[in-house]
């Protein structure tokens, strides 16, 4: 649900044989990033550590790896178990941004290899996807941008807004804001589109 | 013995729900499960771990199956056992499952009639 920066930036090589790349992507294009992140892996960069908005490889050996995301709201108590379950089955924990979670597996064992292996669960994984952004973005889009923009026409009668200074700042956080806030609803559509996909094409 | 009513609202289990239901009947951690079912199924019901975890927690949630209270500290892995609702579920799937295979032969053999 993130991709601010179009494409990547390369941070350059340190000494130890790891690279930062600064990179982020839009939950609705997983399968591209985990190509991408196969690629990578395939040319002997190895993802090492997932930062904010940043990758960091680290080189070795290439390799052909399948790369992963599960998307899971974890307390701290089932964390161990529910990455000994993954590693159990092939998948090696690479790291997680926030409730992403990033497997890899050696693609020689088992080409078929998948997080889930039915449509009615991936899709239960796209429905918890949909909850939590339709509980981080509903608050911001019914309450608190429709109060930020009655300020601007109120802002003839406010003493504070009428500083031009201050007054371009609130501009900027509101469009800035709404950007975010577009960018969030346009994501919900895409994983409703996912969703729906998934849901006509469940076979039991 | 458990409200019909209830039984009915989660049938028909998906056959993934189902497998791992039956392999339940004895107390296992997730991977004894999927190398259970993967037995079963003759390799043919392939569980991934998304799925699985899944399926565990929706059975949960129904009150099937519960986690194993182990004493010891050694409790990284979770284990799971079925409960007395989970075997209902279980009884009441396989008369419905008998029923369908067992139409299926005979309106097979009888080429469709379906009288006498």
């Amino acid at each position: 649900m993130e991709k601010i920066l179009s494409g990547r930036r390369d941070l350059g090589m340190d000494s130890t044989g790891t690279k930062r790349v600064v990179r982020t992507f839009w939950a609705w294009q997983e399968e591209k990033e985990e190509k991408w992140l196969a690629g990578m892996s395939k040319e002997g960069w190895h993802l090492e550590r997932i930062g904010f908005f940043n990758y960091t490889f680290r080189e070795g050996p290439p390799a052909d790896y399948a790369y992963r995301f599960d998307f899971k709201v974890l307390s701290n108590k089932d964390i161990d178990d529910y990455k000994d379950t993954f590693a159990d089955a092939g998948w090696e924990y690479v790291g997680c941004f926030g409730s992403w979670y990033y497997f890899r597996a050696e693609i020689s064992r088992d080409p078929e290899m998948e997080l889930y292996s039915d449509n009615r669960s991936k899709m239960e994984k796209y429905k918890r996807l949909l909850i939590f952004l339709v509980i981080i973005t509903g608050p911001t889009m019914s309450w608190a941008l429709p109060n930020l923009y009655m300020r601007i026409t109120d802002m003839a009668s406010d003493s504070v807004l009428h500083n031009p200074v201050i007054f371009s700042f609130y501009i900027a956080f509101v469009i800035i804001l709404t950007i975010i806030e577009l960018l969030a609803v346009y994501g919900i559509i895409r994983i409703a589109m996912i969703i729906n996909r998934l849901r006509k094409d469940i076979r039991e | 013995m458990q409200d019909l009513r209830k039984i009915k609202k989660y049938s028909p289990l998906t056959e993934t729900t189902f497998y791992i239901l039956i392999s339940l009947l004895e107390p296992l951690h997730g991977y004894g499960i999927m190398q259970k079912v993967e037995y079963l199924s003759g390799g043919r019901v392939n569980l991934g771990p998304g799925t699985l975890y899944g399926a565990l927690s929706n059975l949960l949630e129904a009150k099937m199956i519960e986690l194993e209270n182990r004493g010891d500290t050694n409790n990284r892995r979770k284990v799971y056992r079925i409960r007395e609702f989970g075997i209902e579920m279980i009884e009441y799937e396989i008369k419905r499952l008998e029923e369908m295979v067992n139409n299926g032969k005979d309106l097979i053999r009888k080429k469709g009639s379906w009288y006498g």
